[in-house]
């Protein structure tokens, strides 16, 4: 073991984790874990395609393009098909995974936009079977959950604690490269600062896109061999020692027994920010269900609302992420677009004269209880009450919908069939119905994939 | 658009805008304002990290990051090239690869902060040759890098006490001399660059400087991963991103988690306790005292706390002529902390033995020429080599730490004093002290002194006229109207 100038660890839980890592085997995996990884890969790969109508994905595609201009491409640039670098695919894929706030939220962030696309291009340049593939999108999950609980980060740190896992099963590194893989994921950590969040900049998609794209080089630099940087965990002024708190009995907790990805993790069922997607389900339900004009509305009551993700503008949004994180937004969105997709965010929605009208109608009758931190927590553990949204038409006619949550919270969660109906939404303006219903086939057998390489062909 | 929403009270403004009045500044900067000495040392500055890259070009470490650079690339080909090389690269790959090799020897410099020249001059050479830009805009943005790069790592200095506890972060501020160079050369304007430093300051990894607790070699690539990430920021930015400005000017987006001790920093809903950093650096005397003058340029490929020792023992060395064979015993004094490693096995990681007094002076005495060969597997577990450093040992003063230096050298107080004596087996005894070595901003290097070097640094690539034409093309580069014309001239 390497040089430490604080002398022996007392603990070993990097590497302990890194033995989970090494010895999970598919068939450890209980069946409707499985599952669930199969619709993670789903629902990532759906509203990640769907990002490509949007110019910030378009962008990043060129931008990957630059960086990979070589002839000598291994990996698939989603909703493009052009073959470019490892590294190149996956900074495009990991803008696009978050860039419609679309695909998931657990109790610290959002792993899939880092877990899926990691393990979906490693699995195609390594040609790895389903099996493969799915047992690491798993690890992918359980490790990147116990680190984001152990300490708080930047949002789009914690991703690279599940992305590096993920592609440390792909790539089969001994434990004690693992290890130090883990060191070099510490050191390229970033601070815990959400500059993003706070200025709402939809540069967290690069910065998502970043990530992605520096682990492969973490890994490669490990595999070219390095010295030294091991059990950064366990180390008093490494990883833990810079973030918000430190818990790091999570590191370690019920590896192998408990499968976080189970009950932490919700699936979004709308383009938006996670205390959002309620409202936006009921805005969606009262006017498919109501049939109104919702030119017609006089107000909209939410009760109750949450305090911090109820944005008003008189002008409309230029950054997207601004307009994923208001309820008055989405709710008037879903009103005129309740089939959710790009067109949500696209410049001239977020400057529609109609949906900023309407948004200015949506009132808050009182607000969730803030529980500091705790909040998304209490949220995925359904804590949070009943929501209620009233719509007052002109002519005074009253239409009242609640609900406590929505489809694809942990405790609500959606059937094969229901997530195959939102893949078909979400990828239907970018790709044929043949390719649609291929990539569908393909993720729903994917433990009978002997090659999963075989799955991006149906991207683009 | 300037939008916080900490701020609903001011408009949803910052109250301060540092971070604009930076992007202002390393937009307006121009050619003809920079002073002539502040061209010169830049030129040397670009000249010294060419140098020591190429001098890096056979390691190991450019091996694998080279390897890495062209399968990230998709194999060759782009719009810039890979000094050493020839090879064509993207501009993103090619900074992951040149990053690395400036700093895989330590030679390049130390500033009060660390090690800016392995992201500005990488960065700016890279972008000016992409976007073919001229020999003044290049110096030019060397300039607006190192100014804003200081001024922003001054601000969040660590305190003793967090240094001691959670480490420095010199792989983390080095993000803004990849960022600003970039932004100045891609013609960004100031609400871009502003974007761009708010970008960075996200994207800063953590102060924890894991390599330095386990003296690892991981440490030089991430002057490579710092000035990748430069580039993929900046083409971002270019693209087109929303909102991300005055980072700078809120404590819980950058200066305050950088420097924050409590759980709660980071957080919107509590205040930062932490008020650690010093914003006054981060305008101070801008556009009037040039930050970069006081850099100092490495005059061994070693660690910044090690130089000293090497200079006086190869002046020793030189004046009377003995060698490693005759040495009984050199005494280092005052020694330094964590710089006296001499195990009786030798090393494996390149960094350790970098920062080593004992394993330099050693490998000194056996091989004179400074390069790439003190650091190979084999001299790093030579026996003759280890015996030799296992002589080396600490004088008789207390030891001094690296951070008592840098508080010297960043308030300009002095700098250590360091005496060598060295006791030959035949009994003569030669004594030497020294506190600023060639290099240090008390004792820069003259332009011939700096050329000298580079001889020696270049050689591994460039020998004979090419290395004469390179010479003459860098100390003259403000006369190049477009960088990319010389792709050939380094390789």
């Amino acid at each position: 073991m390497g040089f430490n100038f604080h002398g022996p660890r007392t603990t070993d839980m990097t590497k302990q984790m890194c033995h989970f890592i090494k010895t999970l085997q598919y068939e450890d995996i209980p069946p409707a874990v499985i599952e669930r990884a199969k619709m993670m890969v789903m629902q990532t790969v759906g509203v990640s395609i769907c990002s490509s109508e949007l110019k910030q994905i378009k962008d990043a595609i060129e931008i990957s393009k630059e960086m990979s201009p070589g002839s000598e491409g291994v990996a698939t640039l989603w909703a493009d098909g052009k073959k470019v670098s490892w590294e190149a695919a996956a900074f495009t894929a990991g803008t696009m995974g978050d860039c419609l706030d679309w695909e998931d939220c657990s109790v610290t962030g959002h792993p899939s936009c880092g877990v899926i696309p990691a393990a979906v291009i490693a699995s195609e340049v390594l040609h790895k079977s389903g099996k493969e593939l799915l047992t690491a999108v798993v690890v992918g999950y359980e490790i990147y959950q116990r680190v984001a609980l152990a300490g708080r980060g930047g949002i789009t740190s914690y991703n690279i604690f599940g992305i590096l896992p993920t592609m440390m099963k792909l790539m089969d590194l001994s434990e004690e490269q693992m290890n130090q893989a883990f060191g070099v994921g510490t050191a390229c950590a970033t601070i815990p600062a959400n500059i993003h969040e706070i200025t709402m900049s939809d540069s967290l998609n690069y910065l998502y896109g970043c990530r992605a794209e520096n682990c492969i080089t973490m890994i490669k630099t490990v595999l070219n061999g390095i010295q030294n940087m091991e059990d950064a965990f366990d180390d008093p002024s490494a990883y833990l020692a810079h973030c918000g708190y430190q818990e790091p009995e999570w590191l370690t907790k019920e590896l192998g027994e408990h499968w976080m990805m189970m009950d932490m993790l919700l699936v979004k069922h709308w383009p938006a920010n996670v205390f959002v997607q309620t409202y936006a389900e009921l805005a969606s339900r009262l006017v498919t269900k109501n049939k109104y004009n919702p030119d017609d509305i006089e107000e909209i009551i939410i009760r109750p609302s949450v305090a911090f993700r109820h944005w008003y503008t008189d002008v409309g949004y230029e950054s997207l992420t601004q307009a994923q994180f208001s309820i008055p937004y989405a709710t008037a969105c879903a009103m005129y677009h309740p089939d959710p997709g790009a067109v949500w965010y696209q410049p001239e929605t977020m400057k529609d004269p109609k949906i900023i009208a309407l948004m200015n109608k949506v009132k808050a009758d009182g607000f969730v209880k803030m529980g500091g931190l705790k909040l998304i927590k209490d949220m995925i553990d359904g804590k949070h009450p009943e929501k209620f949204m009233i719509v007052h038409l002109k002519d005074g006619t009253e239409y009242v919908e609640s609900a406590f949550t929505h489809p694809g919270h942990p405790s609500y969660m959606m059937t094969r069939d229901e997530f195959k109906e939102r893949f078909r939404l979400e990828t239907k303006n970018v790709l044929s119905t043949e390719k649609i219903e291929g990539a569908l086939d393909c993720i729903c057998h994917l433990d009978e994939v002997e090659d999963a390489a075989v799955l991006p062909e149906f991207f683009y | 658009m300037r939008y916080n929403r900490l701020y609903k009270e001011n408009n949803y403004l910052t109250p301060t805008t540092n971070t604009q009045t930076l992007s202002e500044y390393a937009v307006n900067l121009k050619y003809e304002d920079i002073p002539a000495e502040v061209v010169e040392r830049a030129k040397m500055i670009l000249l010294q990290t060419i140098g020591v890259s190429l001098a890096a070009r056979n390691t190991e470490t450019a091996e694998k990051v080279l390897k890495m650079s062209r399968e990230a690339n998709g194999g060759e080909g782009g719009a810039t090239t890979v000094w050493g090389t020839g090879k064509k690269m993207s501009a993103v790959n090619a900074a992951l690869a040149l990053g690395t090799m400036a700093d895989a020897l330590d030679w390049e410099d130390c500033s009060w902060t660390g090690h800016p020249a392995a992201g500005v001059i990488p960065c700016a050479w890279l972008a000016a040759e992409e976007r073919h830009k001229s020999g003044k805009d290049l110096i030019t943005a060397i300039v607006a890098g190192y100014e804003v790069y200081q001024r922003i790592a001054m601000a969040v200095q660590p305190s003793e006490e967090r240094r001691k506890n959670k480490g420095w972060g010199l792989t983390s501020w080095q993000i803004f001399g990849c960022i600003i160079p970039i932004a100045k050369l891609y013609d960004m304007d100031a609400r871009k660059v502003n974007q761009a430093i708010g970008v960075g300051c996200e994207c800063s990894t953590l102060p924890a400087c894991y390599h330095a607790t386990t003296m690892s070699d991981f440490y030089h690539y991430e002057h490579g991963y710092r000035a990748r990430d430069g580039f993929l920021i900046a083409k971002a930015v270019e693209k087109g991103i929303h909102n991300q400005r005055d980072a700078l000017d809120e404590p819980r987006c950058y200066t305050g988690v950088i420097c924050g001790n409590d759980g709660s920093n980071g957080s919107g809903e509590t205040l930062i306790r932490s008020a650690e950093a010093d914003l006054t650096w981060l305008t101070r005397d801008l556009g009037t005292r040039y930050l970069i003058v006081e850099t100092l340029l490495k005059h061994w490929p070693a660690n910044m706390w090690v130089q000293t020792s090497a200079e006086l023992v190869h002046q020793l060395s030189v004046k009377h002529g003995f060698g490693g064979d005759d040495v009984e015993e050199i005494l280092i004094d005052a020694p330094v902390l964590n710089r006296m490693w001499a195990p009786a096995e030798g090393f494996t990681s390149v960094t350790h033995a970098q920062f080593s007094i004992p394993f330099v002076v050693a490998a000194m005495l056996c091989n004179p020429t400074p390069g790439a060969d003190w650091f190979t597997a084999e001299n790093m577990k030579d026996p003759k080599v280890i015996a030799l450093m296992q002589r080396v040992k600490a004088g008789p003063s207390p030891e001094t730490s690296p951070s008592e230096g840098f508080k010297m050298f960043r308030e300009e107080t002095g700098y250590p004093m360091k005496t060598v004596t060295v006791k030959l087996k035949n009994g003569e005894t030669y004594q030497g002290s020294m506190d600023c070595h060639p290099g240090h901003p008390r004792n820069m290097m003259t332009r011939e002194e700096f050329v000298d070097r580079f001889r020696i640094q270049a050689s591994p690539v460039l020998q004979g006229e090419r290395l004469e034409k390179a010479i003459e093309t860098l100390c003259s580069i403000e006369t190049v109207d477009d960088i990319a014309s010389l792709a050939d001239l380094l390789s």
